[in-house]
């Protein structure tokens, strides 16, 4: 009988001395067998129960967790399937090319808010009369914070995440009348920049964080994540986040053919300097890379408390100015 | 003629020899390897005292009943007038590194008394006592090879005691095992006699598989892994960490597992039966490792009762010579019709009174012929009786191979030994002093073969000295017929010195006591018979003269005497 004292290095006399050690039952047997008995005295022994019983609780115990182990694996992978199930569902109507849309889109935000950007540029095709509104009706994606933030790509995505739609978007897509202080204030005054009146004026714009919280789900990063989960918690805190992520915006905006994007630079007091970038992300060409500043001297008091959005609008406008011949 | 000294060759030392036949046992006593009928009682007796510490005397059980070479004498005969259980327990002592050690006197008694009848094993144990005692690294080898068979029956029999941890102490068992069959394969070499078989033996268990497995279970206890530490010492000089810079374990050792299988092991175990824990393991192992040594260590166990019969033997040759007396191992020849060659004894003493603290004068004992009957006569207190003593011990200690009380002795073997010194009064004695004389006198003739030596003391002193001296006369002229060694001592002064001066009774020769100027016995002997008893100097020395006593029966008649009343 084989036992886990013997090892291939042993003679084999004293293998067998070694199984015979290990089986008191055998032992007696061979003794009984030398003295001439037919069986050990003892015979056989039934088992007793306070042998039986803690083997049977380890039995027990040893099933159970592996029942536990199993029921808790199956569950997992189930949610997991459903996970990467929806998923997939998800990822439906993505357009095509998105996985490079950020990569892209980073490119020029990054090349035009850093220390040496290129040269400003108009296109061409942007001077003729109304060729700038019908280039805005096209689905796009904007993004505006600090040279400084948006040059960096680790700050980028934070910038992008406090880029709401302003002035500056919605004076560009609808121009104020004029430059006067008046026709400024009229634009931006009581206006909910945050709210839907302004989203659905500038319906054809999405937020660039909206392309990268979208990706951050629809792309492979998630995935892996999801496969790698082993807990259920886990899995379940991941299929709420995905149920409750904006995706229906993040296709929107990763479909975005424009690139409008507004870098604020530092100005000497009493002006305000940006540079505007529009990118056709459809053929990767920059229409406008413009510097634009505006004069806040002459300025009342009337439009102090907006002169962030009226400061934006302006910037809107100059830019606008820019393509004019 | 002297028997031609027949030591057994010892076998080549070189290679491992094989071990005895399974069902024999090696011996320092018999010339061949002696079967044990008791084999299976002895391995169940060795397995059980190494498994629990007490073995019930196997040691004592396995000498008790160990087979004596054959022999023609009766212990019956001799060995009560001989004191020979006061011989083994007073002069047979074994001294090991300065302490004495409590020897199994029953075997050493048995064998003595049991003078081989062969003369190969006679001369089997006069070659190892001879090389014994002219050999003294030989003799340091016995002795160290009896101190680590003792620590073995110690720790086989003995080790019962709270806290002691069994499977320690039978790692301990084998460990002193290995140390004993090491030292008797490294001991004895270039022996010529039978100490050689020590060697040969030794040997033989080394070559074989059970030892290896033995000695590579105790490496493992003592070297399973090496640890390498490195010890950081701080400022103020103290140890302030260890740092481990390798393990490594053992992995040519056959017991070596792995540290998983070390695991699985100890379950098996505890479903097999026994307790969870490293300790099951190893006493598995060790049971493994034992059941394969078994047979070896049985073998071991009535060696351990022969060495004491040699260092017994050295023991009574240390006290003799303390004493400023010698031993020898005599010239021993077998008895021929016409052997001319004297008995001699030279500076013969006796034991009995070196062992007692006592002086013993040596005497020098010689007859012209073997097969005569000496009648010693002499002053009482004169020696004797202690001659006779003397001359029956030297003939059975010649016999049975050991030293002789005797400076120089030669001897001529006798088939059987019969002494009659006392006759004590017991309280079921169904005769008076006289019949029992007689009874002791008929059941003589009962026993008596031919050239048997014969010891009588005192003989028909128990009636009157006219009647006693015929009875004397028919018992002397008798034994004659039978070619006897006869040592006969007698008061019947008057009757001796007929028989000398009329010499009608062939072999019959005279010794007496030999007096100094001053009629004290100087406990040397000559030949001729005594001309007075000096029973009047034993009076006088004892107060029992006529002055003496009258003066205690006037004493008496005026002071009565009181004794103490015991409550």
């Amino acid at each position: 009988m084989a036992t886990f004292l013997t090892t291939p290095r042993m003679n084999p006399a004293l293998r067998a001395r070694v199984e015979r050690a290990a089986s008191h039952r055998r032992r007696a047997r061979e003794q009984a067998a030398r003295l001439g008995l037919h069986g050990t005295f003892a015979g056989r022994e039934k088992l007793r129960l306070a042998r039986v019983l803690p083997v049977l609780v380890l039995l027990v115990v040893g099933a159970l967790g592996t029942g536990m182990y199993l029921y808790q694996k199956r569950l997992v992978d189930r949610e997991r399937a459903a996970l990467l199930d929806a998923l997939v569902e998800r990822r439906s109507g993505l357009p095509a090319g998105h996985e490079r849309f950020l990569g892209t889109v980073d490119h020029f935000v990054t090349e035009t808010a850093g220390d040496t950007a290129p040269p400003d540029t108009v296109d061409a095709s942007l001077k003729a009369p109304g060729a700038l509104d019908a280039l805005l009706r096209r689905p796009a994606v904007y993004v505006r914070g600090a040279a400084a933030d948006l040059r960096d790509s680790q700050r980028l995505d934070d910038a992008s995440h406090a880029s709401l739609k302003d002035a500056f978007l919605l004076c560009l897509i609808h121009p104020p009348a004029s430059s006067s202080e008046r026709d400024l204030l009229a634009k931006v005054k009581g206006v909910y920049f945050a709210g839907a009146k302004v989203d659905e004026d500038t319906a054809t714009v999405r937020r660039l964080t909206e392309a990268r919280v979208g990706l951050g789900f629809l792309g492979g990063t998630f995935e892996d994540a999801a496969r790698r989960m082993t807990e259920l918690a886990g899995l379940r805190k991941m299929r709420k986040d995905l149920d409750a992520a904006p995706l229906d915006l993040a296709k929107k905006a990763l479909g975005a053919e424009l690139l409008v994007m507004v870098a604020d630079t530092a100005s000497p007091t009493s002006t305000r300097e940006a540079r505007v970038l529009l990118v056709d992300l459809t053929t990767s060409t920059v229409l406008l890379r413009a510097r634009t500043r505006i004069d806040q001297q002459g300025r009342t008091s009337a439009s102090a408390f907006y002169s962030a959005e009226v400061d934006g609008c302006a910037l809107a406008l100059a830019a606008r100015q820019a393509l004019s011949p | 003629m002297p028997v031609p000294n027949q030591d057994i060759p010892p076998a080549p030392s070189s290679a491992p020899r094989p071990v005895a036949a399974p069902d024999t046992f090696p011996s320092l006593l018999f010339p061949e390897p002696i079967p044990r009928p008791d084999l299976d009682e002895l391995r169940q007796g060795l397995s059980f005292a190494f498994s629990s510490g007490v073995s019930g005397g196997l040691f004592n059980q396995a000498l008790e009943r160990a087979p004596m070479a054959p022999s023609t004498w009766d212990p019956r005969s001799f060995a009560p007038d001989l004191f020979l259980e006061e011989l083994v327990s007073r002069c047979f002592r074994v001294r090991v590194s300065g302490h004495e050690a409590a020897i199994n006197r029953t075997f050493v008694l048995r064998v003595l008394s049991h003078p081989p009848s062969d003369t190969r094993t006679l001369e089997l144990r006069r070659g190892i006592l001879r090389e014994l005692s002219t050999t003294p690294a030989f003799r340091q080898q016995l002795e160290q090879l009896y101190a680590g068979s003792v620590r073995l029956r110690a720790a086989l029999e003995g080790a019962v005691g709270k806290g002691l941890d069994p499977t320690r102490r039978q790692l301990d068992v084998l460990a002193l095992v290995k140390e004993i069959f090491d030292r008797m394969s490294e001991s004895f070499e270039g022996a010529e006699s039978g100490l050689a078989r020590l060697r040969a033996f030794g040997e033989g268990v080394r070559g074989t598989e059970a030892y290896r497995s033995m000695a590579d279970l105790l490496d493992y206890d003592e070297h399973l892994a090496s640890l390498r530490l490195a010890i950081r010492v701080g400022a103020d000089g103290r140890v302030r960490g260890f740092d481990v810079l390798n393990v490594r374990e053992r992995e040519d050792n056959p017991f070596a597992l792995s540290p998983v299988r070390r695991w699985l092991a100890k379950i098996e175990m505890f479903f097999r039966g026994y307790k969870f824990g490293d300790g099951e393991v190893m006493a598995r192992l060790l049971d493994a490792v034992f059941e394969g040594l078994e047979g070896h260590v049985l073998r071991l166990v009535p060696l351990v009762g022969e060495m004491e019969v040699y260092l017994g033997a050295l023991g009574f040759r240390d006290l003799a010579e303390a004493a400023g007396l010698d031993v020898c191992l005599p010239e021993l020849r077998e008895a021929a019709e016409a052997d001319n060659a004297p008995r001699m004894l030279l500076g013969l003493f006796n034991p009995l009174l070196i062992a007692q603290g006592g002086r013993a004068v040596p005497c020098d004992l010689a007859t012209d012929r073997v097969d005569s009957t000496l009648l010693v006569t002499g002053p009482n207190s004169g020696g004797k009786t202690r001659l006779l003593q003397s001359v029956a011990l030297a003939q059975l200690l010649a016999q049975g191979g050991m030293f002789v009380p005797a400076r120089q002795a030669s001897l001529v073997r006798v088939p059987a030994l019969v002494v009659s010194l006392l006759q004590e009064t017991k309280f079921d004695q169904s005769e008076g002093r006289l019949g029992m004389e007689l009874l002791r006198i008929r059941a003589l003739f009962e026993e008596l073969g031919p050239g048997a030596m014969v010891i009588l003391d005192e003989l028909c002193s128990g009636t009157n000295p006219s009647e006693g001296e015929e009875i004397f006369e028919l018992v002397v002229s008798l034994l004659a017929k039978l070619r006897p060694q006869a040592f006969i001592t007698t008061h019947f002064l008057t009757f001796a010195a007929r028989l000398a001066r009329e010499k009608a009774i062939s072999g019959l020769r005279f010794l007496q006591v030999e007096l100094d100027p001053g009629h004290k016995p100087t406990y040397q002997f000559v030949a001729g018979v005594a001309g007075t008893s000096l029973a009047s100097h034993a009076a006088a020395r004892l107060g029992v003269t006529r002055d003496e006593l009258e003066a205690l029966i006037e004493r008496n008649i005026r002071f009565p005497p009181v004794r103490k009343r015991v409550s």
